[in-house]
């Protein structure tokens, strides 16, 4: 059987022959943001809705994602002490960027989003930042089509590596002086998206300072008012707030035409990297995703994002429901904690009992016995045992990543497959044995992640 | 959200409908016609097929029948069918370059199944979905989505010599199963 016949075969499925191909297959791809820019705004336009929607969500989406990126790496780098139980500092809450602590730089933030228009475009500004040194606009470019053509080619001929060569034709002016972009971030097809910043160290930012935004490819320009960011003691000032295991989360919303936007806020204090808080990984099998509970039952979400990180949910409350509360089923985290050991590969066919504990800050890995097996085609493999115990109820131990190592310490190539118990938790592995391993194995244990299953529960604002 | 509960949101609000069906499926569409149309489609043809098929999924929701397969499957299927048929239609471009498969998927997907009966797919569906985990998830990427070794490593965190040496086991394995009949 040759792959070219394979992949012909695979070609000419019948649906019903697909639908047990990919039974069980996990749907989700990636696909780049611009990508998907793209394609969203080409069948909405299609499908006769309005183009800038699908755009507008991916847009934000791409703002939300990266904002909380900065946040939570600010607050792992902070590598406070994770006992730390109150948190008493001032916030800086930019809706629709992010909660930063007092320490961070962030000085000034769009007022309201505004929108320009031309003979060949319309130039939304829907947000924008600004540090002492330097400001950040995002923005989308709405080509009109009679100026098309020529904005095409110019657009066709700027890379998107954050390399601005065109960049003289966008210009930030700020009270009077005028900046090119240092960095760009864009995305290409019915709509333009941008994210731009200009460096204006030396300048002398105020809470009046006027910004100008220019695109002279398109004669247009936008005028827009950043003001002093506003400040809070208390995370719920912000908006409800819980915190559980010293991660906090605290929630926006909005209503607009029945649909119910919620926005979510983490501020993490574990000393853990935070992976999510929905139904990533392994809670789903748990039967728990987020969900808004109304007076009239619970509602799932809709996500207005396809990539990265998605703390933006949708809910419809159409039906009139009220008394909503949003409920996330727990939180997942990864430790940095990395330990090698060395185990025993038995003669073939037979189970040797290991009993290894591996002890981690917060829970222990426990090697109960590995088996020397061979699959019908001759190959070798040591199934390893495991089994996990958790020091605290509500902190699960759910997997370890496991790699070879060589006598010097250095991770090799290594084939393994995994196999889960049914709560998804990774209950074996079976790894590749080569000639060259002799009477034992030396792997690297590292990346264990853990599920925090307190629910969090927040009673939204029904005035917002 | 499941399958019907997708339909009847398209059904009911067709606009919340579309963005639902495009943030679950787009990737996967994209895969599908990025893999038929590499090396002779241009970014913006892959854009343009991948948006073609899911509007026609769209435009013919009251056809979907979930008893004969999931949404996944019917976009799937159907984009095997328009990519190839995008991939004729580039082929005979002037300027379009000459891809490796070229004779292959121009040989016609659908219309000579008596090449291959049907029978014969179900047992290579169902031998490739007896191989051993990850096996089945290695084979689908490479030869259904038609993946990279390099793109199947970084997305099943293993090494690419891993990945080759298991789908050369693998075929080696399917080969057995099939019994010459491929």
């Amino acid at each position: 059987m040759t792959e070219d016949a394979l992949r012909m075969a695979l070609n000419r499925l019948s649906l019903q022959q697909t639908d047990e191909l990919l039974e069980g297959f996990d749907s989700k791809r990636p696909i780049s943001a611009k990508a998907t820019a793209r394609i969203k705004g080409r069948i909405m336009q299609k499908a006769g809705f309005h183009r800038l929607k699908a755009v507008y969500y991916t847009h934000k989406a791409l703002v939300l994602a990266a904002s909380l990126a900065i946040v939570l790496a600010a607050v792992v780098l902070l590598n406070l002490n994770p006992l730390v139980a109150a948190i008493d500092r001032f916030f800086n809450f930019i809706p629709g960027y992010g909660i930063q602590e007092n320490n961070a730089q962030i000085l000034y933030a769009l007022k309201d989003p505004v929108t320009a228009e031309s003979e060949t475009a319309v130039l939304t500004v829907t947000n924008a930042v600004a540090t002492k040194d330097g400001v950040t606009v995002y923005l989308t470019l709405d080509r009109k089509a009679s100026g098309a053509g020529a904005a095409e080619s110019k657009q066709e001929k700027s890379s998107s590596n954050g390399q601005p060569d065109d960049s003289q034709n966008i210009r930030l002016t700020v009270d009077g002086r005028q900046y090119v972009s240092s960095w760009r971030l864009h995305g290409s097809g019915y709509n333009e998206v941008y994210e731009l910043r200009f460096d204006v160290r030396g300048s002398s930012l105020t809470g009046t300072s006027r910004y100008t935004l220019a695109f002279s490819d398109y004669h247009i320009h936008c005028d827009f008012l950043l003001v002093p960011t506003s400040h809070f003691d208390f995370l719920d000032e912000i908006g409800p707030t819980q915190m559980h295991n010293n991660i906090w989360l605290t929630a926006t919303s909005s209503l607009q035409d029945g649909r119910l936007r919620v926005e979510l806020y983490p501020v993490n204090k574990t000393g853990y990297t935070l992976i999510g808080f929905k139904n990533l990984f392994n809670l789903k099998p748990y039967g728990k995703d987020l969900y808004l509970q109304t007076d009239k039952g619970d509602k799932s979400y809709t996500a207005p994002d396809l990539f990265g990180i998605n703390y933006c949910y949708d809910f419809d409350v159409s039906d009139g429901a009220q008394g909503w509360v949003l409920k996330t089923p727990g939180m997942i985290v990864q430790s940095n904690e990395t330990q090698d050991i060395t185990l025993p590969i038995p003669d073939e066919g037979t189970q040797k009992a290991v009993n290894k504990k591996i002890r981690l800050k917060d829970a222990t890995v426990t090697i109960t016995s590995v088996t020397q097996a061979t699959d019908n085609d001759g190959h070798k493999a040591l199934k390893i045992n495991l089994s996990y115990q958790n020091a605290h109820e509500n902190q699960q131990l759910i997997g370890v990543d496991f790699a070879r190592v060589d006598s010097n310490g250095h991770e090799q190539s290594c084939g393994y497959s995994i196999e889960s118990d049914a709560s998804q938790k990774i209950c074996a592995i079976d790894f590749d044995i080569e000639k060259q391993d002799g009477h034992t194995l030396k792997l690297r244990l590292d990346r264990p992640q853990y599920v925090f299953t307190d629910e969090y529960s927040l009673a939204l604002n029904q005035s917002r | 959200m499941q399958d019907k509960d997708l339909i009847t949101l398209i059904k009911e609000n067709a606009e919340k409908g579309l963005l639902e069906l495009m943030n679950r499926y787009l990737g996967l569409v994209y895969s599908v016609v990025r893999g038929s149309l590499a090396g002779i489609g241009s970014r913006e043809d892959i854009e343009e097929c991948a948006s073609d098929i899911l509007l026609e999924l769209y435009n013919n929701i009251d056809r979907i029948d979930l008893s004969r397969g999931a949404v996944k499957a019917y976009l799937c299927t159907i984009a095997k069918r328009r990519s190839i048929d995008r991939y004729r239609l580039l082929q005979r471009q002037p300027h379009a370059e000459q891809a490796e498969e070229a004779e292959l998927v121009a040989s016609g997907p659908c219309c000579e199944d008596t090449l291959i009966e049907s029978q014969t797919k179900e047992l290579l569906v169902s031998s490739i979905r007896s191989l051993r985990a990850p096996d089945t998830e290695i084979f689908l990427r490479r030869y259904y989505l038609r993946q990279s070794t390099c793109e199947i490593a970084k997305a099943l965190h293993m090494k690419g010599n891993t990945i080759d040496k298991r789908i050369s086991r693998g075929l080696a394995k399917l080969k057995t199963m099939m019994e010459g009949l491929l």
